[in-house]
């Protein structure tokens, strides 16, 4: 197993090896693919298999080599005098920080986003800038996925134990949870409409919308079932639906037909 | 696409240098950009009920009067939740799961699809970059750091070449409108690496000589196998090859042009057709690394040694691997190669690093020096090496394995040598060689094995038996029939073997009987190893007859010898032994020792 880690740790420096010369880029570009298509594929696998605890090693290598990318990124933005090339590579900087899961992602947007802000000329950086605008969000959005499995065992052990006293702070963390996903959707919403001057791709915005719809259809449904096994009643999504189309004055996420 | 306007394309942007590599900066920040999915959550039972059921397409199966499992569902127009009893969430349960099993799916299963979607930075109506502009941009990002990094230019000589040949070989492949299928990609990709190497190598040999043809014919060869080899339809697809791509193109991209540039003489003027050889070696090493795993301890390291080893047994033996029409025998090399990296993959310690590599690379040439030795054709040469080579590791490894006695003994520089002697006598004597079902036994493999087990108490050194090993091959390939004959039906037993135990016993003995005094280990012990192999190999049928007879000698002597250190040395002993050995296999008898009897012996008299 120490030889896959050490194998899987050799992988990226072989792509930023390929030249000699500071990082570009592409190679930036393609090192963030493979790290992060690496370690999808090794959680997914572990997932399915929770026996291959190898999968684990290579999720946790992963995560670190997208780290070091994300750091080794930032670097390369702070250095570069083209703001252009400067946004690029902060824009893969957020990213790594992202799906490496340890670091705060916002430390690594923020001046990129900046520049997207400041800086003139810059509209055909638009997807790397409405990149940088949504990685913060949807970064948070995942530390607080984060919480719900621990969560939901916690709940199923004081149910189990009959435990009413143990069950109320759980509620209290699952409303918190709940809370949070509102939140996020409306700053998504927010953010989707301070963007709109940019000149986006459909791919672009259509992903944006998915993982708006995912925080609508899938995330408040979840929480809202594991408050309901805190407290033992939930609202109906339909409710929670039409509040939030009240509030947003939008209609992002039509019926949630598509949600699992 | 105009090929001369690329290749003048690329020479203007190597001129122009930073300025013109902005370009390619740009091409570089239109590319596709991985736009990650939010993380998923797996609700466990029986939160997955209440999610499920709360689903808009699912209500109709628990809410109003006509659900048909209202009975275990509360809703009272405000919440809406599974009841609690266990009854109600079994059925609940139960229903979902048939629920999504009529949409082949599995309730509570982990999701599957993409995990991110690559989305696109140009804007409506911008169109992504033609060919031209990607190959000239390719081509001068690669151009540039060459000369980043080395003197000159690339202006002329092979570097124009090399240039030209990697705009050519792409020209006809990508679409003329710029939408790189993942295929095309790929092929973008590993021209660009092989354009690399390329540059690599002319660095390291100044007066490599080339034409432009070989080379555009030389890309094609190594880049077509590949991307028709492996599919690219899926985005989990392209990342697998993309994974490979990364860890194994550069080093074999590297390794194939060193070769091309070290053996010129083999690659230049010949009727034959080395590209699709070189190619199908290439494609040999990537089907390879893909079955193996890279993760494997063998793989990244190890594959692409063995692929230069291979290189070079291409380099160095051509007709093995061409038909006389000059084409090549793909299937041939493919073979060869799996054949071995099938036998280094499952290799263990200490096979499991460079020297199994190395001894591979001594079996293959080894052998096809040897191939009209081997006129079996049921038997083919290319899977008999990595079989010899299989045998051989398997044979010594309870000797000198992780728990074998002789561990420590070898250094690994003196392991390959124990190993290229043996894999060299055995390709020069395919006769002591004997297929038991699927293994190849070789009668030098087991007799030394057989003998270097027996050496409990670690009386020979490392040296000594590379002594011995030399001793063994060379008798070996005098008498191959008789010393070192193997019986089909019992193919783990060999008389020299038998012989060198019953001396490595005698050592034994003379160590407890004489301690710190006796002669025999050592240099003596192989010096006794050679003088028995060689007096038994003239006359095998008397060795075999009269093994129970040394044994005795061997005691006699030990009982003289251990009252008589002060008189009778390591040389007298070697005489002494001599002079017994000849004569117990000469039929003759060996009288108790004594003092006179063995200065006769000294003097010739005896």
């Amino acid at each position: 197993m120490i030889n896959k880690i050490k194998l899987l740790l050799i992988l990226p420096a072989v792509v930023l090896l390929a030249s000699c010369n500071a990082l570009k880029i592409s190679e930036a570009n393609q090192a963030l693919s493979n790290h992060y298509f690496a370690k999808e594929s090794a959680r997914e696998k572990f997932e399915n298999d929770k026996t291959t605890v190898s999968n684990l090693a290579i999720i946790e290598s992963m995560s670190l080599a997208l780290q070091d990318l994300a750091i080794e990124t930032k670097q390369r933005a702070d250095e570069e005098s083209d703001v252009k090339n400067r946004i690029a590579f902060y824009r893969i900087s957020a990213t790594a920080a992202w799906q490496s899961g340890t670091l705060k992602a916002s430390d690594f947007s923020t001046q990129g986003h900046k520049l997207c802000q400041s800086e003139k000329g810059i509209e055909e950086m638009n997807v790397h800038c409405g990149m940088l605008a949504f990685i913060p969000l949807f970064s948070s959005v995942d530390q607080n996925t984060d919480k719900v499995h621990s969560l939901e065992m916690r709940i199923k052990a004081a149910k189990k134990a009959r435990d009413a006293e143990a069950l109320k702070p759980l509620q209290t963390e699952a409303q918190a949870i709940f809370d949070e996903y509102k939140t996020a959707l409306s700053a998504g919403i927010i953010t989707k409409k301070a963007i709109t001057n940019y000149q986006l791709s459909d791919g672009f915005i259509a992903q944006v919308d998915a993982n708006l719809r995912d925080i609508a259809c899938n995330k408040l449904s979840q929480t809202n079932a594991l408050l309901s096994q805190a407290n033992g009643m939930s609202v109906p999504n339909e409710s929670i639906i039409s509040e939030m189309k009240e509030q947003l004055g939008t209609d992002i996420v039509g019926d949630c037909s598509a949600a699992i | 696409m105009s090929i001369d306007l690329t290749i003048f394309a690329i020479n203007s942007l190597v001129r122009l240098g930073k300025s013109g590599m902005d370009a390619y900066d740009a091409a570089a920040r239109n590319e596709d950009i991985l736009f990650p999915n939010l993380k998923q959550i797996r609700l466990d039972f029986p939160a997955s009920i209440d999610h499920y059921f709360n689903l808009a397409h699912n209500r109709h199966y628990v809410r109003g009067d006509d659900a048909p499992y209202s009975q275990h569902w509360f809703f009272d127009g405000q919440y809406s939740r599974p009841k609690e009893d266990a009854q109600s969430l079994d059925a609940l349960m139960i229903l979902a799961t048939q629920i999504e099993a009529k949409k082949g799916k599995t309730f509570m299963a982990s999701r599957t699809g993409p995990a991110a979607i690559l989305v696109k930075t140009w804007k409506e109506g911008n169109q992504p970059l033609s060919p031209m502009a990607r190959i000239a941009l390719v081509g001068a990002d690669v151009a540039l750091e060459y000369v980043g990094n080395n003197t000159g230019s690339v202006g002329g000589g092979n570097g124009a070449k090399l240039i030209s040949a990697y705009a050519k070989s792409l020209a006809d492949q990508l679409p003329n409108d710029g939408n790189l299928s993942s295929k095309d990609k790929v092929r973008e990709t590993l021209s660009g690496i092989l354009l690399r190497a390329g540059f690599d190598t002319i660095a390291k040999h100044p007066n490599w000589v080339t034409n432009e043809d070989h080379l555009v014919a030389l890309i094609k060869s190594t880049v077509d196998p590949l991307t028709e080899a492996f599919p690219l339809d899926t985005d989990s697809q392209v990342v697998e090859f993309e994974a490979l791509q990364n860890v194994l193109m550069g080093p074999a991209a590297d390794a194939l042009l060193n070769t091309l540039a070290e053996h010129q003489s083999a690659f230049l003027g010949t009727d034959f057709a080395p590209d699709k050889a070189l190619g199908a070696i290439t494609k040999a090493l990537f089907v390879n690394a893909k079955e193996i795993g890279l993760d494997n301890q063998f793989s990244k390291q190890g594959l692409v040694s063995l692929y230069k080893a291979s290189l070079e047994v291409v380099a160095t033996q051509p007709s093995l691997f061409f038909d006389n029409d000059g084409s090549a025998k793909e299937q041939l090399i493919s073979d060869a190669f799996s054949s071995m990296a099938g036998v280094l993959s499952k290799a263990e310690y200490p096979f499991d690093r460079q020297t199994g590599v190395d001894l591979a690379k001594v079996s293959m040439a080894a052998m096809s020096k040897n191939l009209a030795k081997f006129a079996d054709n049921n038997k083919p040469w290319e899977q008999t090496s990595a079989a010899i080579l299989s045998n051989m590791m398997d044979t010594m490894l309870p000797i000198i394995g992780k728990k074998g006695a002789l561990k420590n003994v070898f250094s690994e520089a003196q392991l390959f040598e124990y190993g290229r002697i043996m894999l060299i006598q055995m390709s020069k004597s395919p006769s002591m060689l004997v297929h038991k079902d699927k293994e190849v036994y070789s009668g030098l493999v087991v007799a030394m094995a057989s003998a270097m087990s027996a050496d409990k108490k670690l009386l020979l050194s490392s040296d000594d038996w590379l002594k011995i090993v030399a001793v063994a091959a060379q008798e070996a390939a005098t008498n191959p029939m008789r010393l070192f004959d193997l019986d089909p039906d019992n193919p783990k037993e060999v008389l020299a073997g038998e012989l060198m135990k019953v001396m490595l016993d005698a050592a034994a003995e003379f160590a407890t009987t004489q301690g710190n005094k006796s002669v025999l280990f050592g240099q003596v012990l192989a010096d006794t190893m050679e003088i028995l192999l060689s007096a038994c190999s003239g006359n095998v049928s008397a060795a075999r007859a009269k093994i129970g007879k040394i044994k005795k000698v061997m005691k006699k002597i030990n009982v003289f010898m251990s009252t008589r250190h002060e008189k009778f040395g390591s040389k007298e002993f070697l005489v002494i032994f001599r002079r017994l050995l000849e004569n117990t296999l000469d039929n003759l008898d060996v009288p108790q020792l004594t003092d006179d009897f063995v200065i006769g012996l000294l003097k010739g008299q005896n």
